[in-house]
């Protein structure tokens, strides 16, 4: 009864949703020069298209870019979610968690519902029911250790950690006045503070870690994609991550230039928006894909320890990202799994020290049901510092993003969903560097990479000017 | 923590700060040409630390203003500051007090006149001031300025350089009334001279009765002196009436601040020139787009998760990243240094090729450019560069590099064989042409954009440029350089020649448009392996 009046509602609004979107000329008002654009390599030769060719200019072109981005309700597990018996098992998944979301009021809003007989009330009621019962966070895997950050498991340790007769340095010093190769100095005024440039060789060494990377998961059957950058929030909501939230870690474009558009934190929001609104046949699954992108992220925590290239705005990262059936359930903890030994395997050949954590339940974040992060030492500051992670996200994202796929009886479902880092540039230059460091302006280079590296064995500043220019805060003649 | 760096918290009492921004907040301006980003936790809060952050740059400012040393100069702003400080003798915190009064009590209504700023239709944006990268003396204290400007105004608004510039405007078609410009600047320029002449009036005066003081002895004395201090007294008084030259400054300097770059003489006035062309020796007949091709073989997913958002896949998607690394090791070897650094800029940067700095979105003041131009400024912005590194040459994934100016054409005509020999060896038809002067963007003297033949338009499309941007970009931004570099007093400004080599994403649709689609199975045509 209840399922059926939901869905009456639910086309309701669509309807109505559909008008609002069809009258809004938001679309009409915004007008940007392609030259100004970041993804304009295109919009150039779209506008040539247009331009000097009019009998080519079909509108197969933007076909999909001509339509309204509209995103399918979330089809949440309302008989499980409504059912009160399973209050209990909900509210103490909650309270393990970061205590968000709450399930009463979900409950009390279903409740509303039902007795309300006005339908604008009842819309009202029903928008909130769905807001409230987005934040109920997703169920945590039987292994998952309760608690926060100190209970996460140590699932091992791999290499062995150097001693050195050296002071080691920190990633800033080896990379900046060492190899003169990095820059993050004087740059609040033409492009802000947690930016930086890497270069010459850590620009190449930064393909160099895309290039193995890329390599290596292509061997084990992940299929390579380019992904945008520019992503409408509702995407960027749909896999978890809050953009309207205070201490959004999204950057949002400005809202008078394009409205609800977010840049991409980390290519798992464009790789889950690949897959939405796809229903895949079983026999194609599970799809592996990945891709390497440039994340940015707003970042606001400031930490002393943190400086230097640990957390910035802006970095490359290769992403994996997997999508399974949920015939067993284990699909996509079997995939979890070859996803954590891959990236085990890809840091044991770079030489890295790192241990493997199974992370407690307040560090899931809503979305995950079970996440592994790796950690590397790093020597300058003397901590484990996380440089990967995997998680395994049940159907969180594909109920919220409309991915699912036909079991063999021909039933639609929802998939499941698993993304982990495959190399986060950043992170992976501070432990190559800190822990391959020599006395002296010297690094040594992982033996995987010197094909990368045009067979270049070692980074080093030696023999370089101590610096070819000056920062200027004031230009005086006399 | 960002109030805590600032030290002009250390004086000015919050509620003062607040004033402030309330009266500066109130520039309502107008449409983006940019993506701007926007930390969606920016609250009123974030927006104060913000400007008191900015108004660090005021600190170095002020210590500049209470050096001694300082003489009048040729940028205006040093005058400026210079003239201030002559009149009052500062330690650091009571030269921010008095500034900030000044601002508070006398100045800030020029940040009210939205006149400058209304424009129609658009994007309006608040919380921006006139402009980035010149702030008036009279607000100085809001938000220092940090960067020093320097236009060259005595020589370009003068005499025959003057009508050349008149005639540059022109033929950009920019709406810029330069003579009225012309007439401000002398306007200025007449009223710092009657003030400096007024200053050392004031100077003798002063001597004069301090002289008087010392060797008191006739009767007479008396009348003499009060006749002394009421000159000084209608001296004072006039140099106080002259202050007015700071909203005629900022006029000048706002206006002058959207003059464009000068125009290279090969630059041609109406059509652009055809230099060079290769046909290909295996013309195509008319073939597929590359967007038929891609839905015909599943190459591209266009998507609306984003605006015109697309993912390469399959063949395409690594044949963009071999060109990628292939582009790179290319510029390696001819001795580039590869940059990778931000892809976004604050905003005094991209004010630089705005047409009008106004119509910049600005909130916290990021701006996505991508790899641009902007990039390479940002990366030299503020500094001071040794001689013997130039000509600095630079490239980010491939797409852009600059140098210096002692051999500009040189550099020019060497980037623009490069590219040339680069983009030959694919062997598809390409042609060179000089852009006319009403296509140029701003900040760029020339052009010469190369293009490849696409077989499904039958036409040419823009796949690569090279761009003369002359030292527009390092007048404004403090970008000099010297034998030694840690001597910025007699540094110079530098030269940049910018270029890209390969729009990669254009290159793959004219690439998959040269390609057969006759087989089952789609394959990129093969293209010879590019020598360095």
């Amino acid at each position: 009864m209840l399922k059926a009046l939901l869905q009456l509602e639910q086309r309701l609004c669509t309807l109505l949703r559909c008008r609002q979107i069809l009258q809004s000329k938001f679309l009409n008002q915004i007008r940007i020069r392609d030259r100004e654009c970041p993804s304009r390599q295109l919009h150039i030769y779209c506008r040539h298209w247009k331009n000097h060719n009019a009998k080519h200019c079909n509108q197969s072109l933007c076909e999909e870019w001509n339509t309204t981005f509209q995103i399918h309700e979330p089809e949440l597990d309302w008989e499980y979610l409504l059912d009160k018996r399973n209050r209990n098992i909900i509210a103490e998944n909650i309270t393990q968690r970061k205590g968000v979301g709450d399930i009463d009021k979900v409950l009390m809003l279903a409740d509303d519902l039902m007795a309300e007989n006005d339908i604008t009330k009842r819309k009202f009621i029903r928008e909130n029911l769905i807001t409230e019962a987005l934040q109920i966070p997703n169920f945590s895997h039987p292994n998952t250790p309760v608690g926060d950050e100190a209970q996460a498991k140590e699932i091992g340790i791999i290499g062995c950690k150097r001693d050195f007769d050296f002071k080691p340095r920190m990633v800033r010093e080896i990379a900046g006045r060492g190899l003169r190769m990095f820059r993050d100095e004087n740059l609040t005024f033409a492009t802000g503070s947690k930016t930086y440039f890497l270069e010459d060789g850590l620009a190449r060494l930064e393909q160099a870690l895309v290039a193995y990377t890329v390599e290596r998961l292509m061997l084990k059957g992940f299929e390579l994609v380019s992904v945008p950058d520019l992503l409408q929030c509702e995407v960027v909501d749909g896999c978890g991550f809050k953009t309207s939230t205070n201490r959004s870690q999204v950057y949002r474009l400005h809202p008078k230039v394009f409205t609800d558009v977010c840049l991409s934190g980390t290519a798992e929001m464009a790789l889950a928006g690949y897959f939405m609104n796809d229903i895949i046949s079983h026999e194609e699954l599970p799809k592996k894909i990945m891709a390497v992108s440039r994340c940015y992220r707003a970042e606001a925590a400031e930490k002393a320890i943190e400086r230097g290239l640990y957390r910035v705005h802006h970095f490359t990262k290769v992403e994996a990202f997997g999508v399974t059936a949920s015939e067993k359930g284990t699909e996509s903890d079997e995939l979890l799994e070859e996803i954590l030994s891959i990236e085990k395997e890809l840091f044991d050949e770079l030489g890295l020290y790192f241990r493997i954590l199974e992370m407690p339940t307040q560090e899931l974040g809503a979305p995950a049901h079970r996440k592994y992060d790796i950690e590397a030492w790093m020597h300058g500051k003397n901590i484990w510092g996380e440089i990967s992670s995997c998680s395994n996200c049940t159907d969180y994202q594909s109920r919220r993003l409309n991915i699912k796929y036909t079991d063999p009886s021909g039933v639609q479902k929802h998939a499941h969903t698993v993304n982990g880092t495959g190399c986060a540039v950043p992170r992976m230059i501070i432990s190559i560097l800190e822990q391959n460091q020599q006395q002296g302006r010297k690094v040594k280079l992982p033996e995987v990479l010197w094909p990368y590296m045009d067979k270049d064995t070692h980074l080093t500043g030696e023999g370089k000017a101590k610096a070819w220019f000056t920062f200027v805060k004031t230009l005086r003649r006399i | 923590m960002l109030i805590r760096k600032s030290n002009i918290m250390k004086v000015i009492h919050p509620s003062a700060i607040e004033k402030m921004l309330t009266l500066s907040s109130n520039v309502s301006q107008s449409r983006a040409l940019s993506l701007l980003l926007r930390k969606s936790c920016l609250d009123e809060k974030t927006n104060t630390k913000l400007w008191c952050y900015e108004s660090k740059g005021l600190v170095h400012c002020c210590t500049t203003v209470c050096n001694k040393d300082l003489n009048l100069t040729n940028t205006l702003m040093f005058c400026k500051f210079w003239s201030h400080a002559n009149n009052f003798t500062f330690s650091k915190t009571k030269f921010l007090h008095w500034q900030f009064k000044q601002a508070t009590h006398h100045r800030i209504p020029v940040h009210h006149q939205p006149s400058a700023s209304k424009h129609s239709g658009g994007v309006e944006v608040d919380d921006q001031p006139p402009s980035w990268l010149f702030v008036s003396p009279a607000v100085a204290g809001a938000y220092g300025a940090q960067v020093n400007v320097d236009l060259e105004f005595d020589k370009t608004l003068d005499g025959e350089a003057f009508q050349t510039l008149r005639a540059n405007v022109k033929s950009r078609g920019l709406p810029l009334d330069v003579d009225r410009l012309q007439k401000n600047f002398s306007d200025l320029k007449q009223l710092q001279q009657k003030k400096a002449a007024l200053l050392v009036q004031k100077d003798k005066l002063l001597k004069k009765f301090r002289l008087m003081k010392e060797t008191r002895s006739s009767e007479d004395s008396g009348e003499t002196e009060k006749q002394l201090v009421e000159q000084l007294r209608i001296v004072k008084a006039e140099i106080t009436a002259l202050k007015s030259t700071w909203d005629l400054e900022e006029s000048v300097m706002l206006e002058a601040l959207k003059l464009p770059n000068a125009l290279h003489p090969t630059t041609p006035l109406d059509k652009a020139v055809m230099l060079q062309e290769v046909k290909s020796p295996t013309e195509l007949a008319e073939t597929l787009s590359h967007v038929e091709i891609a839905r015909k073989f599943d190459l591209i997913k266009f998507s609306n998760v984003g605006p015109k958002a697309y993912y390469l896949k399959k063949e395409l998607v690594l044949a963009e990243m071999t060109l990628t690394s292939t582009v790179c090791d290319f510029l390696r070897a001819k001795g580039y240094r590869h940059i990778n650094g931000p892809e976004f800029v604050k905003t005094p940067i991209i004010v630089l090729t705005m047409l009008d700095p106004h119509k910049t979105a600005v909130e916290p003041m990021n701006h996505l450019t991508g790899v641009s131009q902007h990039m390479f400024a940002a990366y030299v912005a503020k500094t001071c560069i040794g001689t013997s590194v130039l000509p600095l040459k630079m490239f980010a994934c491939g797409r852009n590099y600059r140098n210096n100016e002692a051999d500009l054409e040189e550099q020019f005509d060497n980037n623009l064989e490069l590219v040339w020999d680069f983009l030959k060896q694919f062997g598809f038809s390409l042609r060179l042409s000089r852009v006319a002067s009403r296509d140029l963007r701003r900040e760029q003297k020339r052009r010469v954009d190369f293009e490849m033949y696409s077989p499904n338009l039958c036409q040419y499309i823009p796949v690569g440029n090279v761009s003369d941007l002359g030292d527009f970009i390092s007048r404004r931004l403090m970008v000099t350089h010297n034998q030694n570099h840690a001597d910025i007093r007699t540094a110079k400004h530098l030269h940049m020649v910018h270029g890209t080599l390969l729009n990669i994403t254009s290159f793959l649709a004219l690439w998959m448009e040269h390609s057969s689609t006759d087989q089952e199975k789609f394959t990129l045509c093969h293209l010879p392996s590019v020598h360095s």
